[in-house]
């Protein structure tokens, strides 16, 4: 009985999953930041433009994560909500909070030493990026159960390290790294969600008992 | 009786229902969840589901909420604490009934 009811909570907590929405919301995400690298990688070096855009990047960054936060959670008013229900999921405690934060500024802080100390690991940067995607979407996999999130933590290691030792520009390399996830991620949201739609009809309106 | 079946008796019986079994397991992993929610992953009708659901709340276990989200109307339900004590509590007394027998 105990399997069944792990089986029962992990189903819950697929359900935030389960339209694809956020899958395309992070697609969407990875393909401005796809963007942003590329502009990067054809601006002269040193341009008081490509200064301007490399400072503004924290900003690009934490806008865009909340504005996809918005379009989630409307959308998932519009579509899910009213077809399969409401589920609002627990806050992380303030111990798992600050050991994430901890863990984040750990690996920005192993990353700048690293950098700073080999020039020649610029190059590396690529393996790196794909390194700790594809560790937070293993994770994700882990916690929620779910197949294509392995796969897709598979392939964001893959290639990642595929394009370090390409040893292409390390923005173009970046570019072409989120353009992909960016382009995978969308692919599988979106299949999500035509699934869902399809499995899940409007229902008819009707107040609950 | 022995200690055993003795502990097999003690069982909360309002949880150990296998529809309000699923509800409580359902909510315990999240912070709450509506109706139409628990419905579909119970599979219960709406009378049903209300039936049990009225029996959680009159337990204390759960707390029900008439609510919105935007211009949609929900009914929220949330595991109380004394419903996650309770919960926990039967977990480890069927625990302890697996590993004993």
């Amino acid at each position: 009985m105990s399997d069944e009811l792990e089986h029962v909570v992990q189903r819950t907590r697929q359900y935030w999953f389960a339209d694809g929405l956020v899958e395309l919301s992070v697609g969407g995400t990875f393909i401005i930041l796809a963007l942003y690298f590329y502009i990067q990688s054809i601006l002269p070096s040193g341009s008081l433009v490509l200064l301007a855009i490399q400072a503004a990047f924290v900003f690009l960054l934490f806008g865009v994560i909340f504005l996809s936060r918005y379009v989630v959670n409307k959308s998932k008013s519009h579509l899910t909500i009213p077809r399969t229900g409401y589920v609002s999921y627990n806050r992380a405690s303030k111990k798992q909070r600050i050991v994430s934060a901890g863990t984040a500024i750990l690996i920005a802080a192993l990353n700048i030493a690293l950098f700073l100390a080999t020039p020649l690991s610029l190059n590396w940067i690529p393996a790196m990026t794909g390194l700790i995607v594809g560790f937070i979407w293993l994770i994700s996999a882990f916690r929620v159960g779910l197949l294509r999130f392995y796969l897709q933590s598979i392939l964001s290691l893959l290639l990642g390290v595929g394009l370090s030792l390409a040893r292409l520009e390390t923005y173009q390399s970046l570019a072409i790294y989120y353009a992909v996830m960016g382009l995978v991620l969308i692919l599988s949201g979106g299949l999500t969600l035509i699934n869902y739609l399809r499995q899940n009809p409007p229902l008819e309106n009707d107040s609950p008992a | 009786m022995t200690l055993n079946l003795r502990k097999v008796a003690e069982v909360d019986r309002l949880i150990h229902e296998p529809a309000r079994l699923m509800i409580v397991t359902i909510l315990s992993a999240v912070d709450s969840a509506d109706f139409l929610y628990l419905q579909r992953e119970t599979e219960l009708t709406k009378g049903n589901l209300s039936s049990h659901l009225s029996k959680l709340e009159a337990a204390g276990y759960i707390d029900i909420q008439k609510t919105y989200r935007g211009k949609i109307p929900l009914t929220v339900c949330k595991l109380s604490t004394t419903g996650r004590e309770a919960f926990a509590k039967y977990r480890s007394q069927l625990k302890y009934i697996v590993e004993n027998t």
